[in-house]
């Protein structure tokens, strides 16, 4: 359970929220999560093999609820890979109906740059930003809901540094590795407890480091200021109901990452 | 609201007792306690951390925290930060920023005893500025963890300096299809001390400090189990003796895993600071490991897990640090 400690910290907190306040009229105060999870990949020789994986969002979705939150979460044979496809992109696409109609979209399993992989569900095994996803409110993206995409995988956001495949992925804010990594059962919960006094960033970087893993942030904007894009990556906070959507194309996209 | 908690590992400097061999390893006087590796050899003592033999108050987080604020951020812990409240892509006009969010960020979890203290004043900064370097943040680092020990702060004990890791902290922006405009920037110097028990560390505790660019702490993070002080010596555990070579459990991982591919951690002891953890019993130094598949489109390495196994029982199960939850089967869907 977070808390906060002393006089000194709620005074902190209070100071948080008022400050949260200044700038929740425009933020979404949505409390809606969507999770897909596969652990138990099919056995080598079948079709979508992959290693074996522990649990890492049960806690957290148990967290969330007890904090008020709704929504689904998905494991293994009921995750599939089309709930990240959109439809727009690929016919059989139905994030319209799960992975981009909730304000917190949530993958953990295996990644690489900019896939996703599931055990089989119509002859599919992954997800792709290269492909088939399109998540958040850009024009064409159906469901268009998601704010914060956080990818419990290796690799995902696939961030080219002079472009790349974020651009498919209109989320507002993206938290995931640059490298291969694993991940404590509780760490995901730890990182969604730390947003109630933290911004995401911190919260992420903080949690997600060490072990050698590379944890990063990415954080977009429309707009084509550099610091309209630190604005959004200053002022997303999970845990406060502070998550901007973003209506439209990205302008300046930024990150920080650990190395 | 306060809150009470057991010191949970003791550093336990032990006698040692009769080998605890199995015919096939020979005890040594002669301790190598492996350095910066702990990588025992086959033949030498282990260390128990026994929970039974000592136990003390742990200070409450509000006092440790008042006192990490105290040293390391006497400059902004009453202080406010600028701020512009006004959504970039909601405003047509821009406002003046307004001095309306606390500098210092707080937050602490109590299942893992997890300290968070962020500076905003330089977290939050993206500007370009000067970069102190390497060397001079390093010397921040230690600065700041002096401070601490001359506080007598819990969250040093135990901390193992010869075994920093240093990491960096980058930030970068740019306009997609627009490579002219991407910048990269070193944000910060991240030195990362583990504590040590017998000169092994003890899993997932450790002491972090984050040196802004401009040379003022940007972030501390301590987490954690936290060794505790030397107990009488009758209340002493026993140590065993290591007779699981490297080589042995090399080859072990890759016969129960021959899919996998393995990378040997090293040695630490597998305590939590979860209050329920504690058990009052002896903990034993394990050997651990990542295990990693390769993807079945070739693409890369899958997630790793990691998996421990005893050093003096080598007919002991090894034991996933991380656990997949069999019956859990989530939500169901039309």
């Amino acid at each position: 359970m977070t808390q906060l400690c002393s006089l000194r910290f709620a005074t902190v907190a209070a100071g948080v929220a008022l400050n949260m306040a200044l700038f929740t009229a425009s933020a979404s105060a949505d409390r809606s999560y969507y999770i897909d999870e596969w652990v138990n990949f099919p056995d080598p020789g079948q079709a979508c093999s992959q290693g074996d994986l522990n649990t890492v969002t049960a806690s957290l979705r148990n967290a969330m609820v007890s904090d008020g939150w709704s929504g689904v979460r998905y494991v293994d044979g009921s995750a599939w890979p089309q709930d990240f496809w959109d439809q727009n992109r690929d016919s059989g696409g139905l994030d319209h109906f799960y992975g981009d109609t909730k304000t917190v979209t949530i993958y953990a399993g295996h990644g690489s740059p900019g896939t996703i992989y599931f055990g089989p569900h119509n002859n599919a095994c992954t997800a792709s930003t290269m492909d088939n996803m399109r998540l958040g409110a850009v024009p064409g993206s159906g469901g268009a809901k998601a704010a914060l995409a956080v990818w419990l995988a290796c690799q995902v956001p696939n961030v080219d540094l002079l472009g790349g495949e974020t651009s498919i992925n209109n989320i507002r804010q993206q938290l995931a590795w640059l490298n291969n990594i694993s991940i404590g059962d509780d760490e995901p919960r730890d990182v969604y407890n730390k947003t109630k006094t933290q911004l995401n960033k911190d919260a992420w970087l903080w949690t997600m480091n060490g072990w050698g893993r590379q944890p990063i942030v990415v954080s977009q904007t429309t707009l084509n200021t550099a610091d309209a894009c630190w604005w959004y990556h200053d002022h997303q906070s999970w845990g406060q109901d502070v998550q901007h959507l973003m209506y439209g194309y990205a302008g300046y996209r930024c990150w920080e990452w650990i190395e | 609201m306060k809150v009470q908690y057991r010191v949970l590992v003791t550093i336990v400097a032990l006698f040692a007792l009769p080998a605890c061999t199995d015919g096939d390893s020979q005890p040594t006087n002669s301790v190598d306690r492996g350095g910066a590796t702990g990588a025992l050899s086959r033949g030498d003592q282990l260390y128990a951390l026994d929970f039974e033999s000592v136990r003390i108050e742990r200070p409450v987080a509000e006092a440790r925290i008042r006192q990490i604020s105290a040293q390391l951020f006497a400059d902004v812990q009453d202080a406010k930060q600028k701020d512009d409240p006004n959504d970039p892509e909601q405003s047509s006009a821009t406002l003046l920023p307004v001095e309306a969010r606390p500098a210092l960020r707080v937050s602490h979890l109590d299942a893992s005893d997890d300290v968070l203290l962020v500076n905003g004043i330089v977290a939050d900064d993206h500007e370009i500025g000067d970069d102190i370097g390497e060397f001079e943040a390093r010397r921040v680092f230690d600065v700041a963890i002096a401070s601490l020990e001359k506080a007598q702060l819990d969250d040093v004990r135990g901390i193992e300096l010869k075994r920093t890791e240093l990491a960096r902290l980058q930030q970068a922006s740019v306009l997609p299809d627009k490579p002219e405009t991407f910048r990269t920037d070193t944000k910060a110097y991240i030195f990362t001390a583990p504590r040590v028990a017998n000169d092994i560390a003890v899993l997932n505790s450790s002491i972090t400090i984050a040196v802004h660019r401009s040379g003022r702490i940007a972030t501390i993070r301590t987490r954690g189990a936290l060794p505790g002080i030397r107990p009488a010596d009758d209340k002493l555990a026993a140590a065993r003796t290591r007779v699981v070579s490297d080589e042995a459990l090399n080859r072990r991982v890759q016969s129960e895993f021959p899919q996998a591919i393995a990378q040997n951690l090293g040695l630490m002891y597998p305590v939590s600071s979860a209050a329920d953890d504690s058990g009052g019993r002896a903990v034993e130094p394990r050997a651990v490991f990542s295990l990693s598949e390769k993807l079945s489109d070739g693409s890369g390495l899958g997630r790793s897990r990691r998996i421990a196994y005893s050093l003096t029982d080598r007919r002991a199960p090894g034991v996933f640090l991380d656990t997949q939850l069999k019956d859990d089967v989530g939500d169901s869907k039309q």
